[in-house]
């Protein structure tokens, strides 16, 4: 008989190491989930057998000599297997990007983010389906086939960390690394259920991984559970030292953060913005959030947020000038292998002038300093929906769905994007499932590096909240 | 405007349909920097250059983690 799937990759974690599963048995199972999820939502851009199997031979070795000794096994995820948006280098060998453009270039970097990963013992099951080049919050993907939504896949999984949204969700693995520039890895996690983590701007390092818009791009976490994504945090937090807009801090201890509980944390509900295109379900289910928050010991603070409108086009004015300027040469040389949207996208940098870019980049820093001071003196973290509306089906947001298309698209990033300009760290939490079946998200956002309070918050929510589990 | 300077930076636009798309697409983020610069004290925008933002953060964030 078969042992048990752990259900989540804490509790992977716990049988690998008791040995009442084997690493080779959890990569079969994985394995087995892995190609039921490709077929339900298309998540996979290659599921990786041979050498899963292999890594799992491996890890076996260790995990049973630490057993034979004793002690704790070598690496804190040995055995695990996840897997990642492909985007992130491995020392040889092709990254996609979800294009079509660059599959006759193999990729020599090394991503330390996950890089970490590996050294702490993790597998990979594959690399993860995305938006072509990051570009799209939906995940549709003209080049590979859309990805879509675990739990209903005429909906979208939204994007562009498509893939890692349904993978995890789907059990195909126990956690994914994706990137955040607009609500990348957040509304993908909110759409299928997860939590996800948006770190602040330089927590996580980004050597070796895809670049959009560097001046905005974080790499983020996604998992089932809240205390499993502050384990894969705990292993990829950090400068590297390589990325110079890594920060150098210390970083604290983010399991402990997840058992904290949320005793007079002051939540901030805005007052203005983030509430204004949500719909009633939605409104509902952040009301929820926030009294299990009030239950537990938090105290509410209603709060004003300054220019937040206008916070998603500033960042929209960085992220097209240099997502611009570095697709140029491609879009020289092989701009007829980009699909025709993403084409566009890469290319919209083009009608920005540079006095504009560099004006918006120039407002950053005191609009960031006005926002803490105003909000965060009077809250410790902030009360939003990650969507403001329920997940979109797939067909609402492909070209051609006419004049709501771009009603929709915009709604998708409205509470998400004005912190990617900002760089302030914002997690998405499962808040409930709608009268659909699909999940719904509540996001908090904190001050610079306070990652710590995000995962407390979220640690109480989930455990109050949980979703029922997916059936596959 | 869009095709002077894709043609300058040697980008391909295959129509002008592409052109207009790309035009509506800067257009919003182009109107939001304009009516953002003016929400700000202008001795407060360039006390800091773009380059010091990592350092805000850190500095923003208090003291330990």
């Amino acid at each position: 008989m078969s042992a048990t799937y752990p259900e989540s990759l804490l509790d992977a974690v716990g049988a690998l190491r008791s040995g009442s599963i084997s690493a080779n048995e959890l990569a079969l199972q994985t394995l087995e989930r892995a190609h039921r999820a490709q077929q339900r939502t298309n998540c996979f851009l290659a599921i990786e057998t041979e050498s899963l199997l292999l890594g799992a031979e491996r890890a076996d070795l260790v995990l049973a000599d630490a057993r034979r000794r004793g002690v704790v096994p070598v690496g804190t995820l040995q055995g695990v297997p996840l897997a990642h948006k492909d985007m992130f280098g491995r020392g040889g060998g092709l990254v996609r990007y979800g294009s079509k453009v660059a599959l006759d270039q193999s990729s020599q970097q090394v991503a330390t983010a996950t890089s970490r990963l590996t050294q702490a013992g993790a597998l990979e099951v594959g690399t993860l389906n995305m938006a072509e080049f990051a570009l799209g919050a939906t995940g549709h993907n003209a080049a590979y086939g859309d990805c879509r939504n675990a739990w209903n896949p005429e909906h979208i999984s939204g994007g562009s960390s498509s893939g890692s949204g349904a993978a995890v969700a789907c059990g195909a693995a126990f956690a994914s690394l994706g990137s955040d520039t607009g609500g990348s890895v957040r509304i993908p996690a909110s759409a299928n259920g997860l939590v996800g983590l948006k770190p602040t701007y330089g927590l996580i390092p980004r050597t070796g991984s895809m670049k959009l818009a560097p001046s905005i791009d974080v790499i983020g976490p996604m998992a089932r559970t809240t205390a499993d994504l502050a384990e894969i945090l705990q292993v990829v937090a950090g400068g590297d030292g390589i990325d110079a807009n890594a920060s150098l801090r210390p970083t604290p201890d983010y399991r402990r953060a997840v058992h904290q509980g949320v005793e007079n944390l002051r939540i901030g509900v805005p007052t203005n913005y983030f509430f204004d295109v949500a719909t009633d379900e939605i409104r509902a289910a952040i009301d929820r959030s926030l009294q299990v928050l009030l239950a537990a010991g938090a105290q509410r603070v209603d709060v004003s947020v300054p220019a937040v409108a206008e916070m998603s086009e500033l960042s929209r004015a960085i992220v097209y000038s240099e997502a611009t300027a570095l697709h140029a040469p491609w879009l020289r040389s092989r701009g007829d292998r980009y699909t025709p949207q993403v084409r566009v996208r890469a290319s919209t940098g083009l009608a920005i002038p540079a006095a504009v870019y560099l004006e918006a980049l120039q407002l950053r820093i005191p609009l960031l300093q006005r926002f803490v001071a105003q909000v965060f003196s009077r809250c410790d973290v902030l009360l939003t929906p990650t969507l403001p509306i329920p997940v979109p089906r797939r067909d609402e947001t492909d070209v051609g769905a006419g004049a709501s298309l771009w009603q929709i698209l915009s709604r998708l990033v409205h509470c998400t994007a004005p912190f990617n300009y900002l760089g302030l760290p914002a997690i998405t939490v499962p808040a409930g499932l709608d009268t659909r079946g699909l999940p719904m998200g509540a996001q908090y956002v904190a001050k610079p590096y306070a990652e710590t309070t995000l995962l407390r918050v979220a640690g109480v929510q989930q455990r109050a909240m949980p979703l029922p589990p997916l059936a596959l | 405007m869009v095709e002077g300077l894709a043609a300058l930076v040697q980008v391909p636009i295959l129509d002008t349909a592409m052109a207009e798309r790309i035009a509506g697409g800067a257009a919003a983020a182009i109107a939001a920097v304009q009516a953002s610069s003016h929400q700000v004290e202008p001795g407060v925008t360039f006390e800091c250059e773009p380059s010091d933002y990592l350092r805000v953060l850190e500095t923003l964030a208090g003291e330990s983690p």
